[in-house]
């Protein structure tokens, strides 16, 4: 039962943050910065009980790679090479091993690509690729096992158990989830049955002993615990959701999503712009839990002294410290998922009677319906 | 009698001439190959297996690698194997232990259903079985009440006939394009029956041991519905093959007998058995 940091753009200054201290790790890209940087950044907040596990994504095919190609590990062929070829991958776990010694990190994930088909073949690659690192880390660090589902794939029938089956065929003990979906970026899912199998894979592999860590996750984080998850990884709000068609959106192209500030609200599991925050606190409709977070509070009392100060980076510590926090609570209370649910859904009727209209048309609680779905 | 088998007892009398052996009689008889009870010069009694020649040669030798590789009291040993040329024909042979005991198959028709005690005495060693094949890296993909042989003592279980054992860390000689993986269908995973290559390992050897403890025990198989026709096999592998579930009767009666692990063993999903075969063998012992 845990949060780990899923470390972004100028993110390091957040692993020290006191009132983050529930977090229990931190999961490493290196499309932000060198080896070097990294080390220097990242490495020093390592310590007991806070676990650096590092991610060798290798973003294929193409998209953004920041600093990635810098990387000893980072093939230079991935664009060209065979990627069926079980040799191009022992190559690929020999240079990760590399990276593991040099930078010291107590966890790795087993690299993956993002398939153009989610095939058996696919999977089954992927896991003999897990085994390899194990084997070769040889209990150096601990390995999990990256498992990149496509939603769409999670809603057919028996797909979920099919996938598990061939995950834990190996040595894996612990599984890197990352789901791929055609959703934009910081959407939140809305297909149940999307959700139901993606909710069934969490629960298939954990009953099976596997632990597994969902990655970016988000206010979706009330499903993944509901299934059972061991862990959640997030970030910045903005960093969320990296493996979806637009990494960013289009008119934001500064690679840190735009200068809006976001307010996580509980009780509506939405987030919401400064002027939203206004009227739904005018209402009432502030969760308390949101009240007592210290950053909220930092937040409200920037909006109440008027002066129209930013509060773009309380804003990430606020949804961060509600992340580690509700994690904690729905770890405890089985049952809460269920009620947050259930109370957004009233809540955000009430915004609607009220006559309330969000800054973000889209945001609108309609995704409610279907986590409650997916949740019975 | 066949040609087939004409020719391989011919050969069988043939390789007891060379290597001195007492040819005894012919004891069972397989898709590509038959037995033969013979004795060597100290009376020592010994299974001569010959392979038909239209046996796969890939699959004889894994056959032979995997027995060589395996040393459990509860796993048929291997002492010997050869090739014998029989009017210009060459034969593949192999001389094993000889298991006077009768195939648990045998005990089945002759004595009927096993009791709880029985089941959890029998599953003990199988299970000490699959966790040395797990070890090797092997599956064995036929485990059924006609391949558990016992010994003189008529007590000891011996897994036998390793025709269609896979070995995971080897290619595979099954052909991804053919719609049914080799076992026997009764007691085959849905996996083997789906050619699921890369879900067949060891949790399929689970499935069939489940399926085979239930059957010794009640004498159904778990996906057989009470409304199914007497005699019907094909519904319950049907369900095997769409993974369907199993019918309320199975859940109350493995609970009710006390052998609840076979729930687990049987699910339709391998994600869904025990994921090894120490954890199969701790809760089987707590039962």
């Amino acid at each position: 039962m845990s949060v780990y940091h899923q470390m972004g753009n100028d993110y390091d200054s957040l692993l020290a943050e006191v009132s983050l201290l529930r977090y229990r790790g931190a999961i490493l890209s290196p499309v932000n910065y060198t080896l070097d940087a990294t080390i220097r950044k990242t490495m020093r907040h390592q310590r007991t009980n806070f676990e650096v596990i590092f991610d060798p994504q290798l973003y294929s095919p193409t998209s953004q790679r920041g600093d990635l190609p810098k990387w000893p590990h980072f093939p230079s062929d991935v664009d060209t090479a065979d990627l069926t070829a079980p040799s191009w991958w022992s190559e690929l776990v020999a240079k990760i091993v590399g990276v593991v010694s040099a930078t010291g990190v107590r966890a790795v994930c087993s690299p993956a690509i993002v398939p153009r088909v989610y095939s058996t073949d696919y999977y089954e690659l992927n896991r003999i690729v897990a085994d390899e690192l194990i084997a070769a880390i040889g209990g150096r660090a601990d390995v999990l096992q990256t498992v990149i589902a496509s939603m769409s794939e999670l809603a057919q029938d028996g797909r979920s158990e099919e996938i598990a089956s061939i995950v834990t065929e190996g040595n894996t003990s612990r599984v890197y989830l990352v789901f791929n979906s055609g959703f934009n970026p910081r959407r939140e899912f809305s297909k149940t049955d999307e959700l139901k199998g993606a909710m069934r894979l969490i629960r298939t592999l954990e009953n099976s002993g596997v632990r597994v860590l969902v990655g970016f996750a988000s206010s979706d984080l009330v499903l993944w615990k509901a299934a059972g998850a061991t862990s959640c990884s997030t970030g910045k709000y903005m960093n969320l959701r990296r493996f979806t068609p637009k990494r960013w959106e289009p008119s934001e192209g500064d690679g840190g999503g735009g200068p809006v500030a976001y307010w996580f609200e509980e009780a509506l599991l939405a987030f919401i712009r400064e002027a939203d925050l206004i009227r739904i606190r005018r209402i009432g409709g502030l969760s308390q839990v949101n009240q007592q977070n210290p950053f909220g509070r930092q937040i409200l009392e920037i909006i109440d002294r008027g002066k129209g100060e930013r509060w773009r980076p309380l804003g990430w510590r606020q949804y961060l410290y509600w992340f580690a926090d509700c994690e904690y609570r729905l770890s405890t209370n089985r049952s809460l998922s269920d009620q947050l649910v259930k109370t957004a859904q009233q809540i955000w009727e009430r915004v609607s009677k009220e006559g309330i209209y969000m800054d973000e048309p889209t945001n609108d609680g309609s995704w409610l319906s279907p986590w409650g779905e997916a949740l019975g | 009698m066949s040609q087939t088998q004409i020719d391989l007892e011919s050969a069988a009398l043939q390789i007891c001439k060379q290597k001195g052996l007492q040819f005894g009689e012919l004891v069972g008889t397989g898709g590509f190959k038959q037995v033969f009870r013979v004795e060597d010069a100290n009376g020592t009694q010994l299974a001569l297996k010959v392979l038909s020649r239209r046996a796969s040669s890939a699959r004889t030798a894994r056959e032979i690698e995997a027995l060589r590789r395996c040393n459990h009291p509860n796993i048929a040993k291997l002492l010997h194997i050869d090739q014998s040329t029989f009017a210009g024909v060459t034969f593949d042979y192999m001389l094993e232990e000889f298991l006077s005991g009768g195939t648990l198959g045998k005990r089945l028709q002759t004595h009927g259903a096993l009791n709880r005690e029985e089941v959890l005495v029998l599953g003990k060693p199988l299970i000490s079985v699959l966790v040395h094949l797990y070890d090797l890296g092997l599956v064995h993909r036929d485990i059924k009440p006609d391949n558990i042989m016992y010994s003189q003592d008529g007590l000891s279980p011996v897994l036998v006939d390793f025709g269609i054992v896979r070995d995971l860390s080897a290619v595979s000689i099954t052909k991804t394009f053919l719609p049914v993986g080799p076992g026997t269908p009764y007691f085959a995973s849905p996996e083997q029956l789906n050619n699921a290559k890369g879900q067949t390992n060891w949790r399929s050897d689970q499935f069939s041991l489940g399926v085979m403890l239930y059957y010794c025990c009640l004498g159904v198989h778990p996906y057989q519905f009470p409304s199914d026709q007497p005699g019907d096999d094909m519904a319950g592998i049907e369900r095997v093959v769409t993974r369907q579930t199993r019918s309320i009767e199975f859940y109350t009666n493995a609970k009710m007998i006390g052998l609840p692990c076979l729930i687990k063993m049987t699910e339709p999903w391998p994600i869904n058995r025990f994921r090894t075969p120490d954890q199969l063998a701790t809760a089987w012992a707590a039962q």
